[in-house]
């Protein structure tokens, strides 16, 4: 969950300022209103007063020959195919507007590059930026704002998910024009819960519970080490967010005022600190450091090392395929969940993300869908085009069923389609349990945190845990290092205009 | 040589065995490299990931090739290695023979400003050469994957330091014979160096053909991705599938192995190369 966008402060500042110089058109449309205000202005920078980039819809309309719009995307095997034959499918049915979808690698790479192309122009029509990239990518200037396309187009969001909605808006303005959702959920393996004497149905709701239950499942002799928690900020501040407390000042970043600080150095934050702390001192863990491909955690749930994870809803369709030849067919496509004959074989479920105090509550993550405004007028407006067919349902369904990210729109969700997959397949109803987080479990008016620096936040986040436990730092101490880190972050981020 | 050969038996032994572990220890992830590229993952995984492949499957190499568009990117990297390499060759030879053989003013002073270019690492030239190439409209092109590399001061100080060996007389006979420095580059010094010059060679095709930062950065467009960039996307896939990116990193190192096994003998006398002297 780094932020690649904002990983050279300083280089990002020449280059912002050096687009300004060179495109001044860009920058006094979009950027130049929070530039002008945020500078000794003493909390000044107001998103609200910032003009949105126009949607130059009717340019369209008025284009003579198929405009050609380059996304660019993360997206690697499957998803990458099942992306690449949507796009296919769209360019067919119709011929005023070819997408031409080019793969990046991966989220750090496309918005390194994006990042690179920012003072010559040279930027895709679509681009799809990680989930607290929102306000870097917002106060980069480059990107029409969905809102403006919204509102010139009449185009009804009444269907789009609230929180989804809340999430992804700067200033009450929508930034993405479409969002790849997900939502952490807890798995655990139903047959050492068995074992320790456990209910299966009734998976830990909170902290204080997952280390009840792993407390009873290492003294029962079931499994070593309970929980395998992979050291994720998102789980941090899931388990804050759904507390209601803040990571940032100014209501968390998103009121009126300018965001100054750190607002995490609290009691709350240092209970969750020495909850990891403890675990991990009474051998009922194994931490997962936050790096790159660290499946750690997968493998030892695979190899029934631990019988706890806490992972993101998109990995309900590998921790699926751990099961195959352990449970049968019809369990696998929809069966009761009863107990496989064999009581060693590999049973997973999934249950609500536990909180402090009350499950499902959660911080959504993904990615958003961004419309630059640096290509021509026809560009921009076939683009937006094609996210509104993205966003219908039929193609929110396929992204579901094939993508495995949660729909957009509540349509999709009731789609028979995706009920049906919901309801018989193992990793549909997991993904039933995400969705049901995102629509239950996040309060629109407090749906996360929003602050340029994000990225700062999330490396010192990691970089305390890991000081706490492979290290020794005391939690109070390792909470204070990582709001001192984030207030620096944002002072220099006000400091530098980006 | 003759000594070695008349080693007693439990010397020989002996090296024999160290040889053989030491050989071992090197194959080792190579060989479990294959062992998971073979396996099925989440078979292998949950056998505990044993030292030996589990539930086979052997058509994962044609999966890969097809999966990652291996055949493609194969052809632009090999049409970027080569490039480099030979223009590497050509203007590592020209620049060492011009340090080593030719008079001229400032030569020290500017072979030290040749050789703190190696001091610079890719990422602190990354930014300015991507807008070089960028505004030079190269991005998605043979001339922007290839044009930073073209020459290297590493290259130069291998074959410089070459080119040293050779002894003053060598130099004087070939000039009295009438050679200019065309034909004495050709004839005496890059014969007399071949080892280096191939070491060299070998060297600069690892480098190319492994690139990864550079060629991410200019190109946008899959046609154009080399092969270790379809490495990548290959490796990122999803758990149940991590044995396809382990196949496609073994056929992208099968090159590189037939290149070592050509230029085996020349790279074993580049590296004793003067540890035999007197």
């Amino acid at each position: 969950m780094r932020n690649p966008l904002t990983r050279y402060p300083h280089r990002l500042a020449a280059i912002v300022v050096a687009a300004c110089l060179v495109t001044a058109v860009a920058c006094s449309s979009s950027g130049g209103g929070s530039t002008d205000a945020g500078a000794g202005a003493g909390g000044g920078t107001s998103d609200t007063v910032i003009p949105l980039a126009p949607c130059p819809l009717d340019a369209l309309a008025s284009a003579t020959q198929p405009v050609e719009v380059v996304l660019w995307h993360p997206f690697v095997a499957k998803t990458k195919d099942t992306l690449e034959a949507m796009v296919a499918q769209y360019n067919a049915s119709q011929t005023k507007v070819k997408i031409r979808a080019e793969a990046q690698g991966s989220y750090n790479e496309l918005a390194a590059k994006y990042q690179a192309a920012v003072p010559s122009k040279d930027l895709p029509a679509i681009a799809i930026f990680e989930d607290i990239n929102t306000k870097s990518v917002a106060d980069s200037g480059t990107v029409l704002p969905a809102q403006s396309c919204i509102d010139a187009d009449n185009y009804d969001t009444s269907d789009l998910l609230p929180s989804v909605k809340a999430f992804y808006s700067v200033g009450g303005a929508l930034f993405p024009s479409s969002a790849n959702i997900s939502t952490p959920l807890l798995y655990v393996n139903r047959g050492q819960f068995r074992k320790a004497g456990l209910d299966p149905d009734k998976a830990p709701t909170t902290l204080a519970e997952i280390r009840a239950d792993a407390e009873k499942l290492k003294a029962t002799g079931v499994v070593d080490k309970p929980l395998a928690l992979s050291l994720q900020p998102w789980f941090i501040e899931s388990w804050l967010n759904g507390e209601g407390a803040p990571i940032v000042n100014n209501d968390n970043g998103r009121g009126p005022g300018q965001t100054t600080e750190a607002a995490f150095d609290t009691d709350k934050t240092r209970e969750i600190y020495t909850w990891i702390r403890d675990m991990n001192k009474d051998g009922l863990l194994t931490a997962v450091p936050n790096t790159d491909g660290n499946i750690d955690d997968y493998l030892a749930m695979a190899q029934q090392k631990t019988a706890m994870i806490i992972e993101s809803s998109v990995a309900a369709t590998s921790i699926k395929a751990f099961l195959k030849g352990d449970l049968d067919p019809s369990t696998l496509q929809g069966g009761s969940g009863a107990a496989p004959t064999d009581p060693n074989a590999l049973d997973i479920g999934a249950a609500l993300f536990p909180g402090v105090s009350e499950p499902g509550k959660v911080r959504l993550g993904g990615s958003g869908w961004y419309i630059t405004n640096t290509t021509k007028p026809e560009v921009q407006a076939a683009a937006w085009d094609f996210m509104k067919w993205w966003n219908e349902t039929d193609q929110q369904v396929r992204w579901n069923l094939e993508g495995s990210y949660l729909p957009f729109r509540t349509s999709a969700a009731k789609d028979p389609r995706v009920t049906a997959d919901w309801t018989n397949d193992i990793s549909g109803r997991w993904l039933a349990i995400s969705y049901s987080q995102l629509v239950n479990g996040i309060d629109p008016d407090f749906p996360g945190a929003q602050f340029g620096p994000f990225d700062k936040y999330t490396t010192a986040t990691s970089s305390s845990i890991e000081s706490m436990i492979f290290s020794g730092v005391e939690p109070a101490a390792a909470v204070t290092d990582a709001a001192t880190k984030t207030t620096d972050a944002i002072t220099q981020y006000n400091r530098d205009n980006f | 040589m003759a000594a070695e050969l008349n080693q007693p038996g439990w010397k020989k032994l002996t090296w024999y065995v160290v040889l053989t572990v030491l050989s071992l220890v090197i194959l080792f992830p190579v060989y479990m490299a294959l062992v998971r590229a073979l396996s099925t993952p989440v078979a292998y995984v949950k056998a505990g990931q044993p030292l030996h492949p589990v539930d086979i499957q052997s058509d994962v190499f044609r999966r890969a090739w097809n999966e990652g568009d291996l055949g493609a990117k194969f052809v632009v990297s090999t049409v970027v290695t080569l490039i480099i390499v030979a223009a590497q060759l050509g203007t590592a030879l020209l620049a060492a023979y011009a340090f080593t053989f030719l008079v001229f003013p400032l030569k020290r002073l500017l072979f030290a400003l040749f050789m703190a270019t190696l001091m610079l690492p890719i990422e602190v030239t990354l930014i300015p050469n991507q807008d070089t190439i960028r505004n030079l409209h190269w991005l998605d092109s043979y001339p922007g994957l290839v044009a930073p590399f073209l020459a290297t001061a590493f290259g130069t100080f291998l074959i410089r330091q070459g080119f040293m060996g050779i002894p003053r007389d060598l130099r004087d006979a070939s000039q009295l014979d009438g050679f200019g420095h065309l034909a004495f580059l050709r004839r005496v010094a890059i014969p007399v160096t071949r080892p280096v010059i191939a070491s060299f060679a070998v060297i600069a095709f690892l480098g190319a053909w492994n690139q990864y930062t550079w060629p991410r950065t200019v190109v946008t467009q899959g046609k154009w991705e080399t092969i270790q960039i379809g490495l990548k996307a290959l490796s990122a896939a999803k758990v149940e599938e991590s044995n396809i990116g382990l196949a496609a990193a073994i056929l992208a190192a099968l090159p590189i192995l037939a290149l070592l096994i050509l230029l085996q003998r020349q790279l074993i006398r580049g590296l004793t190369a003067g540890a035999v002297k007197g």
